[in-house]
């Protein structure tokens, strides 16, 4: 792998700060050769991993550590690029958008700090994985649940830092955040919101505070590096449901979208539902060429195939419900009810109770009661060689035209430029995301490139229709911040102005979601 | 001579154990229900998916592929595995 050194850094400056970084760290957690970086590139990229290679890494244990390094970044002008873990695999993993930064890999802070059983909710550090947290629960007999994403071993703070979700009713990550500990580019360190006040007693439990709020911009965002962040998490329900419908037609997106909005705003369906079209489905049970051996997208009468032989329809919807049993009882059927109305509509539901929910398998029900699983990773499969894959994030009203235009547009791009059309919508109540893996044979020069060529497109053609990303890959990140560009760009200069105010070196993640200090700004 | 070894090998970090870090970082993919295994398995006698069925798995070749990656399997950090445990799970694979 080809590394540069940070724009506007000098080979000896580079030095310098990496054997300071030695003195706070100790030797053995700065890493510059080839064999400890190779895991801190994506490794999924779409095109040259080298575009965004990082010059080195280093890794703290304590906050303390994360201020020694920030101060030494901020006095020699050697960029830092914060990870978590660094699983933000399809969106880059850990690689950096501006080659040469030094990763801030905050791996080693990896405590649970607090759990509180009464009030539901967790204070960790930025290493803590799903599974960690989940395996810390399960010892303590704890009664809480954590939602994760389809990935469970990246950071829980990394992810709710990124906006990921999760499919039960505390899914929307971000939202469940509570309360901040942050290092400033300056080496200030920071508490959001009741945590300012000496002696706390509602850090985690109160959202606001006095003032302006920080926890959210502290989310997508290059202004700190968190060190510490307060969780709800959501307390074991008496009985969930889990349901799914299948609906037989591509035809029938609008109705099933429209069917199941009212659900949601009500509260009648209270899990962030998904809706995987016929390939989404497939593609966790085996790779493309069990069905299809020719290039260019899979065929509409190979899709039936597919559909036949699986028993599934060409959208599959997969959604819980949670509560008290009656409660969910009831609520199963008023969205039986619903969907019955929905002609071609298959609605099955599955209720489980008792202490079948403490222990919860790890696959099937499970992955809707908080317990994390990698089986999402298989996507990377489906073509074989080395399984480039990156996402398409578009968010759109709950509303049946809507989805219906964003997936017409979607799918006309994607197969035009020769790969496979696997999109999943996902209803977080007011809004929806549509999700669109992108796999392709990393390896492939000339397949990479086309994906690259239709990416764009579908950014640009997305925007055009009023439909923004809700995150991105890091090769991308200007392009989609330039959808973002209401009332010439008040917004990007906004985050500009406070950009540089608070990081007048520029050292904190440049470019990250197209917000890049001043140093760098063409 | 001998008193130094002594000193030394008293001061030696006890050894990583492998099975417990297998058990740990890799166990979630690679068991008999991972979806690694599906893919491994994938042309090969019932079982042969499972990491810790396969022959031979030379430690190095191991080591190269937890930083390095493979296929779907994206490279695991020296913050995440660190040297001495890749070594250890690569001798216990290797056994």
């Amino acid at each position: 792998m080809a590394r540069v050194l940070p724009k506007g850094v000098s080979a000896r400056t580079f030095e310098t700060a990496l054997s300071r970084f030695r003195r706070v760290v100790g030797a053995a957690w700065v890493f510059s050769g080839e064999e400890h970086m190779a895991p801190y590139d994506d490794q999924f990229a779409p095109g040259n991993a080298s575009a965004h290679a990082p010059a080195a890494a280093v890794g703290p244990a304590s906050v303390e550590e994360v201020q020694g390094i920030v101060r030494i970044a901020a006095e020699t002008g050697v960029p830092l690029w914060t990870v978590s873990t660094g699983r933000n695999l399809a969106y880059g993993g850990s690689a950096p958008v501006m080659p040469g930064c030094v990763v801030l890999d905050l791996r080693r802070l990896n405590r649970v700090l607090e759990v509180n059983e009464d009030l539901g909710y967790a204070l960790v550090e930025p290493g803590v994985t799903f599974f960690e947290l989940h395996n810390h629960l399960l010892r303590t007999g704890s009664r809480l649940w954590i939602s994760s994403p389809a990935p469970g071993w990246g950071s829980v703070m990394g992810n709710a830092l990124e906006r990921g979700f999760g499919g039960m009713p505390y899914g929307d990550h971000a939202a469940q955040i509570c309360g901040m500990e942050v290092v400033l580019a300056d080496g200030t360190l920071l508490r959001t919101g009741m945590g300012a006040v000496p002696g706390a007693k509602t850090w985690q439990l109160h959202k606001g505070g006095f003032g302006p709020s920080w926890d959210q911009a502290f989310t997508q965002s290059n202004f700190g590096v968190v060190t510490k962040i307060g969780m709800w998490l959501m307390p074991r329900p008496q009985a969930l449901a889990s349901c799914r419908v299948n609906f037989e037609r591509e035809e029938d997106l609008a109705a099933a979208v429209d069917g199941l909005a009212p659900l949601r705003v009500e509260g009648v369906v209270n899990g962030i539902p998904n809706m995987r079209n016929v390939l989404g489905s497939a593609i966790a049970q085996g790779r493309r060429t069990d069905w299809y051996g020719k290039p260019g997208p899979i065929p509409n009468e190979v899709l039936e195939t597919i559909k036949r032989r699986q028993n599934i329809g060409w959208w599959n919807m997969s959604f819980g419900i949670y509560g008290k049993s009656d409660v969910v009882a009831a609520n199963v059927g008023h969205a039986r009810a619903a969907f019955a109305k929905v002609p071609g509509a298959k609605f099955d539901a599955q209720v489980i109770e008792g202490d079948a929910l403490v222990r919860p398998d790890r696959g099937g029900a499970g992955s809707r009661a908080g317990i994390p699983g990698l089986a999402g990773l298989r996507v990377a499969d489906w073509r074989g060689g080395k399984g480039g894959h990156i996402d398409f994030s578009p968010l759109l009203p709950p509303r049946g035209e809507d989805a219906v235009r964003i997936h017409t547009l979607s799918r006309r791009i994607i197969e035009e430029g020769g790969q496979d059309y696997m999109g999943t919508f996902y209803n977080f109540g007011r809004s929806m995301a549509l999700i669109c893996a992108i796999v392709f044979d990393a390896d492939n020069a000339a397949e990479t490139a086309r994906v690259r060529t239709l990416f764009s497109k579908l950014i640009k053609e997305g925007g055009e229709a009023g439909y923004g990303e809700y995150r991105t890959h890091i090769t991308y990140m200007d392009e989609v911040a330039d959808l973002y560009r209401w009332n010439d760009d008040a917004l990007g200069r906004f985050n500009e102005k406070i950009k540089d105010a608070l990081d007048p070196k520029g050292i904190l993640s440049p470019g990250k979601q197209g917000v890049w200090p001043k140093r760098y700004r063409t | 001579m001998k008193l130094w070894l002594l000193v030394l090998a008293l001061f030696q970090p006890p050894a990583a154990d492998g099975a417990a870090l297998y058990q740990a970082k890799c166990a979630i993919c690679h068991d008999d229900r991972g979806f690694a295994s599906a893919i491994l398995g994938r042309g090969a006698e019932a079982g042969k998916g499972v990491l810790t069925n396969r022959r031979p798995l030379p430690a190095g070749y191991t080591r190269e592929i937890i930083r390095q990656g493979k296929g779907a399997m994206p490279g695991f950090t020296p913050t995440e595995i660190t040297d001495a445990d890749a070594a250890a799970i690569a001798a216990w694979l290797e056994r």
